[in-house]
């Protein structure tokens, strides 16, 4: 009998809770699709070293494990949440004389029966999800998606686990609460904290005031950064920032309510204005329930919107690196011309290549060019608070200018498909960043010419030209002159570059550099990999003089440590502002019988249909608006904080036109992610209470 | 002047093989100014009748008319603002809002009605003073009794001065002493106010208030008896007498 109940009430739950069932259902599916990538051959074929798989995969898990802990939380809320709300039902099997332990029992039973069928649901959904986030990694490593074999073994286990954690984690709480519960508890446990008002309500509204202080200031401390420096990355900065933050969005919730009674509450002016006095009062009810638990959900969505913003810069910073290498491969060999023929005759065997070239770069030793580079350099290593010479970014290898054959040139810019350029025997072209473009611009005005031959400048072109790492064509500029002067000129490197008709897998990086031994990859990071060269301070990345190396799109690592960040951080984000969304939504919906009362009672006294309409939209707006908007206050100054760390810690000299449009892209499309979620949940909630409301009327 | 006419009403429940009757071929008027009661036993129709005249629900067949206004024909758009501008309601259980104070939930079809702030505060405090429950105002509907709650209802429905007053034994949940007063409340407010009021009651003590009763009795009027110049002992004896007749 009891298990039949169990059976019907574990029912009755999943249509009242549907919301809730269907968060537990997303939950396990991105569980078991993130889990189930990270064993995928996709992810060892994008990352191309076992290194970083084994980061990734550890990333996943570990995210996974702090996502299994907040889930126990999350459900171990809606446990007692729903004991909350079926503590009647409870007390009358207890006066009809069931002992505790098997309502306790019969509880838990319904919940697991549940969560149960949550996990099967969540992992055919999950199995779907996995194959999106393939297919989608697949493409993005620029090899052929194909559906696979099955359900991963280990990523199977590895959610069941997280599920055994998430539910014992919960179970335990309930358990406790239920046999510690007495049957005069239950009786009266859904009418608890429905007593209105706090009698000292002075004291919340300077709470209110003091949290609005905090939050003044913590966006001032993430804004300006007045206390740390990038070298540290702004660390003190964000903790005092994020802290301050913090305790404005638990004091504001703590005394929103005095600051409400005490302003509009008092203003019968505004209060008696149309619908004003009932939307007050519904929103004022529901944060006098709710309390610092809005603090609580506010600080989750700060939480979430960050880590959106992380994800997403890392993902602007890992585009962008990727944009900045013009090849799909490029070996470079290093002080002498070399024939690059073995390798050639591997790739054109095994890739579709559309066209490649050899070529060599020269220099002259004179560093005109680089002091006009490093003076620039230096103007942004001050705006960005960086204090190292500008050397310290500068590779030993192009310390002096270095100079491109005309001809290699014009051969490289058809195989980039660039607009053919013309020069004369007696110019030079300047090929640089787009950041030096001006200074390089300003300084060839008053120029008396390039070496011995007095070469006058005939334009400076910024198109991408893979400069920007070293090792490639110039550090960040190179100068193209005619060919019999670069003949003249002592061999700096050889190149041989290669695009493919569609871009190098990752894998088929690796599987080359694994072919020869005399291959290795260039460290492809901005400055890590470099390692300190001589006395004269400068840098070098080419660690071993026997090895050519190759960098291009796919290759670099940096990729695979982004990728390694960004899933797992967009993985977390989601989950965050999915379970935030889904207490609010249910917090709402369990007192729709209430609601449906007080709408019934204003149709009595004449409120039409329409005007019921506009009310209960706007009651929704406000209630989801109530934590979402110091949460997005707040989490604008955290966002720019991080996304500006990360794009200047990124890259050592500009390599966006306006580092702030950056920022405030992030933030508006972080802002814009956060709200597609939130208004999905919203919409949903909002369907179904005014459903509830407008059933009830005549 | 006559208020409501009620004319040759049916109000049909159930399907063609199960049919209630809850109202046959109901007719009757009331005046304005007027205290009228409705008596009878449980089913006998009085709530029904009481929802139809309040446009709660709708009639099966018949018309009601509110001075030259057919409500039963009243498009459903309409219906809203009807009850709005003409009718005011108290119920058994006061049905106040939880969430708003005394006087928020006084103020509140004044609201509705999108007068300006100023009279709405104005009239609410007028009402509150006439009905002596300034001291409440402040207080929310849990924090006082039930004669506070069921006055403030009585507030709350003539606040707007509506044309009728529609109560669904108002007394049904108080104590016969918090009954006594807010009947004689009722009958000051229809005497100083000239408020028209039809009252649904099982009650005769409550009934006796009124200057016309209407007994129902199996969705039809059974009996009807005047006040007059009777005094309210005899007439409360007279009402024993109709209901002791109809076996209820």
């Amino acid at each position: 009998m009891l298990k039949k109940l169990s059976l019907r009430n574990a029912k009755r739950q999943a249509k009242e809770y549907l919301i809730f069932i269907a968060t537990m259902i997303g939950a396990v599916a991105l569980i078991y699709s993130f889990n189930s990538l990270v064993f995928s051959e996709t992810i060892s074929s994008l990352m191309g070293q076992a290194s970083d798989t084994n980061y990734i995969a550890m990333m996943v898990i570990a995210n996974s494990l702090i996502i299994a802990f907040i889930l126990g939380w999350f459900v171990g809320y809606m446990m007692n949440f729903i004991l909350r709300k079926c503590s009647q039902e409870l007390s009358t099997y207890m006066l009809l004389g069931i002992e505790k332990k098997q309502i306790s029992k019969m509880f838990l039973t319904e919940n697991i029966v549940i969560g149960t069928a949550a996990l099967m649901i969540g992992l055919i959904i999950g199995f779907l999800l996995a194959e999106i986030l393939n297919a989608m990694l697949t493409g993005m490593s620029g090899g052929a998606y194909s559906l696979s074999s099955g359900f991963s073994l280990q990523a199977i286990g590895l959610t069941l686990l997280y599920f055994i954690i998430i539910y014992l984690f919960a179970l335990i709480g309930s358990r406790h609460k239920l046999n510690k519960m007495q049957l005069i508890d239950l009786l009266h446990y859904e009418n608890r904290n429905e007593t209105y008002y706090i009698k000292k309500s002075w004291i919340g509204i300077i709470i209110f005031c003091l949290s609005i202080v905090c939050g003044a200031v913590g966006l001032y401390v993430l804004l300006k950064r007045p206390f740390s420096n990038p070298m540290d990355g702004y660390t003190a900065d964000i903790y005092i920032g994020f802290i301050l933050s913090l305790l404005c969005l638990f004091g504001i919730f703590s005394g929103l309510l005095s600051f409400l009674h005490h302003t509009l509450g008092k203003s019968k002016w505004w209060k008696y204005r149309k619908t004003n006095l009932l939307l007050y009062r519904l929103i004022t009810s529901k944060i006098n329930n709710m309390g610092k638990f809005l603090g609580g959900i506010a600080t989750l969505f700060t939480l979430a919107i960050t880590v959106f913003a992380l994800a997403i810069a890392f993902g602007i910073t890992a585009n962008k690196s990727v944009e900045l290498e013009a090849f799909d491969l490029t070996i470079l060999h290093m002080d002498e011309e070399y024939d690059f023929f073995e390798y050639s005759r591997y790739i054109e065997e095994n890739s579709d290549v559309e066209a490649s070239h050899v070529y060599k770069l020269y220099t002259d030793y004179d560093s005109t060019f680089m002091d006009i580079r490093n003076q620039t350099a230096t103007i942004y290593f001050d705006e960005t608070d960086r204090y190292w010479p500008p050397e310290t970014y500068i590779y030993k290898e192009n310390r002096y200018d270095t100079y491109m054959k005309f001809s290699d040139y014009c051969t490289l810019r058809n195989l980039l498909g660039y607009e053919q350029v013309n020069m004369s025997e007696n110019e030079f072209i300047i090929h640089s960043m787009p950041y030096l473009a001006e200074s390089f611009e300003e300084y060839t005005k008053n120029f008396n010419g390039l070496s011995s031959h007095n070469l006058s400048c005939a334009g400076v072109y910024n198109e991408v030209f893979s400069q920007y790492r070293g090792y490639g064509n110039g550090q960040e500029y190179i100068l193209i002159v005619p060919d019999y002067i670069a003949e003249q000129m002592d061999v700096l490197y050889s190149l041989f570059v290669a695009n493919g008709e569609t871009s190098f897998s990752s894998g088929f990086l690796a599987s080359l550099e694994s072919k020869f031994d005399r291959l290795t990859f260039l460290d492809s990071s901005s400055m890590s990999g470099a390692v300190f060269s001589d006395n004269s301070g400068f840098i070098s990345k080419l660690l071993y003089d026997d090895k050519d190396y190759i960098s291009g799109k796919s290759a670099g690592t940096s990729t695979g440590q982004e990728m390694s960040i960004i899933l797992p951080l967009f993985y977390l984000a989601l989950v965050l502002c999915m379970i935030g969304t889904v207490i609010l939504a249910v917090q709402l919906l369990s007192e729709n019988k209430k609601y449906v009362r007080h709408y019934n009672m204003l149709n009595i006294m004449g409120l039409d249909k329409t005007a019921m309409e506009k009310t209960a939209m706007k009651q929704m707006l406000l209630y989801f608006s109530l934590p979402a908007i110091p949460a997005l206050v707040l989490s604008g100054g955290l966002i720019s904080v991080v996304t500006y760390t990360v794009i200047t810690g990124g890259f050592h000299v500009p390599v966006f036109k306006s580092i702030a449009s950056v920022v405030i892209s992030v933030v508006v499309v972080t802002i814009l992610l956060f709200l597609a979620v939130y208004c999905i949940y919203g919409f949903v909630s909002y369907i179904s209470f005014k459903r509830d409301i407008l059933k009830s009327i005549n | 002047m006559t208020l409501l006419q009620v004319k040759h009403i049916e109000k049909y429940y159930g399907n063609e093989q199960n049919l209630t009757k809850a109202l046959d071929d109901l007719s009757f008027q009331v005046e304005t100014g007027e205290f009228v009661s409705i008596m009878g036993a449980s089913g006998s129709g009085k709530t029904t009748l009481l929802n139809c005249i309040s446009t709660i629900d709708t009639v099966s067949a018949g018309s009601i008319f509110l001075e030259n206004d057919d409500i039963t024909e009243m498009p459903e758009n309409n219906i809203a603002a009807f009850r709005r501008n003409n009718l005011g309601f108290i119920f058994q259980d006061s049905n106040l809002l939880d969430t708003l104070t005394i006087e928020e939930n006084i103020a509140l079809p004044l609201t509705i009605r999108e007068l300006p702030p100023k009279e709405v505060d104005n009239r609410t405090m007028e009402i509150a003073a006439r009905l002596g429950i300034e001291d409440t105002l402040s207080k929310f509907p849990y924090e006082v009794s039930g004669g506070q709650k069921q006055r403030c209802a009585v507030a709350r429905a003539v606040v707007t001065n509506p044309k009728l007053i529609v109560a669904d034994e108002p007394t049904g949940a108080l104590d016969s002493k918090s009954a006594r007063v807010l009947m004689e409340l009722l009958n000051e407010l229809n005497k100083s106010l000239k408020a028209t009021i039809l009252l649904v009651s099982h009650d005769p003590l409550s009934a006796s208030y009124a200057q016309r009763i209407l007994f129902l009795k199996d969705g039809k009027i059974f009996n009807e008896i005047v006040k007059g110049e009777k005094t309210n002992a005899t007439f409360y004896h007279e009402i024993l007498d109709v209901l002791s007749l109809m076996g209820g």
